[in-house]
């Protein structure tokens, strides 16, 4: 934990503060009289949903539901919450975002870069993925699988995440910004009354951008081949998996960034999207209230699409 | 009916641009601060114009000619050491928690997503 900014009353330099959590770089930028106090819960909360939401730690409820052999698993409150909106979004998407993609991850060893499965490990590991076997159970919180099916929400903990900190800034009287590994969320506005101004990251040129959006009480999510890849006799493997072949999904975007006012839908749809491609993604998109999409092309072209 | 919202407009906009050519912002400012981090403390500050080799247990820093970049790496996949931090992209070493960020007052930009 950093602290970069020193805060006092009634300033108006934001407190900045850094972590390492989900395999990824957080930042949180704070403008308010409480942001001294409100850092450090950031902290806190990104350590409580990273241990809760991790499938692969074995103190995780999800790691239990992974490991029950079809058997009703309870889950703690994050950990129920996501599942149970990470199966709407996955009916929002027609499958093309869906937190059964476990099995796939297993084949793929969690993406480690060290192992390929060959295409029959790959269709069998995508025969388990689907939401529809899902089975939740509200009033006791727990949830069942189908046999052989596993659960990873890494697609959308993030912005769970950030919109559990968005709720942190608000209840502390704060505005700013939580970024969470490129994931963006923007907290009323600057002091003054300013919006957030927002880069999108150029594909093609890591140390440029796109273009910028002026962005208040909403967020920013970007899905991309060029994030997390590795490259195994002359191919380049992607993270972004589709769950209809197990494999890292043939998309004609270089990445594609989908705004909305609340993360954990934009982190979900932004990955639904990548999969889609540009034709299909687009087509749902303007079926999708509230957000607007930003599509990227591999051969460069941009279109946007807003609902 | 949507609600026109700003970010329709700034995004037509930006497409309007894009198609006229492509917006490239290097974004590596003059006046800028370059600060190395690594799980909760700051290793090294300094202007981004000064040249510098920082050396930490996992990785090499180098800044040389306003260019900061990770020119060592002891993980595996070596992804940090490809590209440079700038002002709007930072540059992280997952494996080692290493943060190269380049803080500038000239630039902006309040984040970016990627």
């Amino acid at each position: 934990m950093l602290l970069l900014v020193p805060m006092g009353c009634k300033r108006r330099e934001p407190s900045v503060q850094t972590g390492f959590y989900m395999d990824t770089l957080c930042r949180f930028t704070a403008y308010g009289d409480e942001a001294d106090a409100l850092l450090p819960l950031c902290h806190q909360k990104m350590a409580e949903l990273d241990a809760r939401l991790d499938h692969r730690q074995e103190t995780s409820t999800l790691y239990t539901l992974n490991h029950s052999n079809g058997a009703w698993t309870t889950l703690d409150p994050d950990a129920y919450a996501v599942l149970a909106l990470a199966c709407v979004l996955a009916e929002e998407t027609g499958g093309a975002f869906d937190p059964t993609i476990g099995a796939v991850l297993s084949a793929w060893d969690d993406f480690s870069g060290k192992v390929v499965p060959v295409d029959a490990e790959c269709e069998a590991a995508a025969s388990l993925v689907s939401y529809r076997l899902v089975e939740l159970d509200e009033t006791s919180r727990s949830a069942r699988l189908a046999a052989g099916q596993s659960v990873a929400v890494g697609a959308i903990a993030k912005g769970y995440a950030a919109d559990a900190l968005a709720e942190l800034y608000r209840d502390h009287g704060c505005t700013g910004t939580i970024d969470l590994g490129g994931n963006i969320v923007t907290v009323g506005t600057k002091p003054g009354g300013t919006a957030f101004l927002i880069g999108v990251q150029d594909p093609f040129h890591g140390s440029s951008l796109l273009t910028t959006v002026s962005l208040t009480d909403r967020c920013a999510v970007t899905s991309g081949a060029y994030q997390r890849n590795f490259t195994q006799d002359g191919v380049t493997y992607h993270h972004i998996f589709d769950p209809t072949t197990g494999k890292p999904a043939k998309s004609d975007l270089a990445s594609v960034t989908v705004f909305a006012d609340n993360a954990a839908r934009a982190d979900a749809l932004s990955t639904a999207m990548f999969v889609l491609g540009s034709d299909r993604g687009g087509a749902l998109a303007k079926t999708l209230s509230g957000i607007s999409v930003l599509f990227v092309l591999q051969d460069g072209s941009v279109t946007e699409v807003s609902a | 009916m949507k609600k026109p919202v700003t970010l329709d407009y700034v995004i037509v906009g930006a497409v309007i641009a894009l198609s006229l050519g492509s917006i490239l912002l290097f974004v590596r400012p003059n006046g800028a601060t370059v600060r190395v981090e690594s799980d909760g403390k700051t290793l090294y500050t300094g202007d981004i114009q000064t040249d510098h080799v920082i050396e930490t247990e996992g990785n090499t820093v180098t800044v040389r000619d306003g260019h900061v970049t990770i020119t060592r790496a002891d993980c595996p996949d070596g992804l940090c050491m490809h590209g440079e931090a700038t002002a709007t992209h930072p540059l992280v070493c997952l494996p080692n928690r290493l943060s190269v960020t380049v803080v500038s007052e000239e630039v902006t930009i309040d984040g970016v997503t990627y």
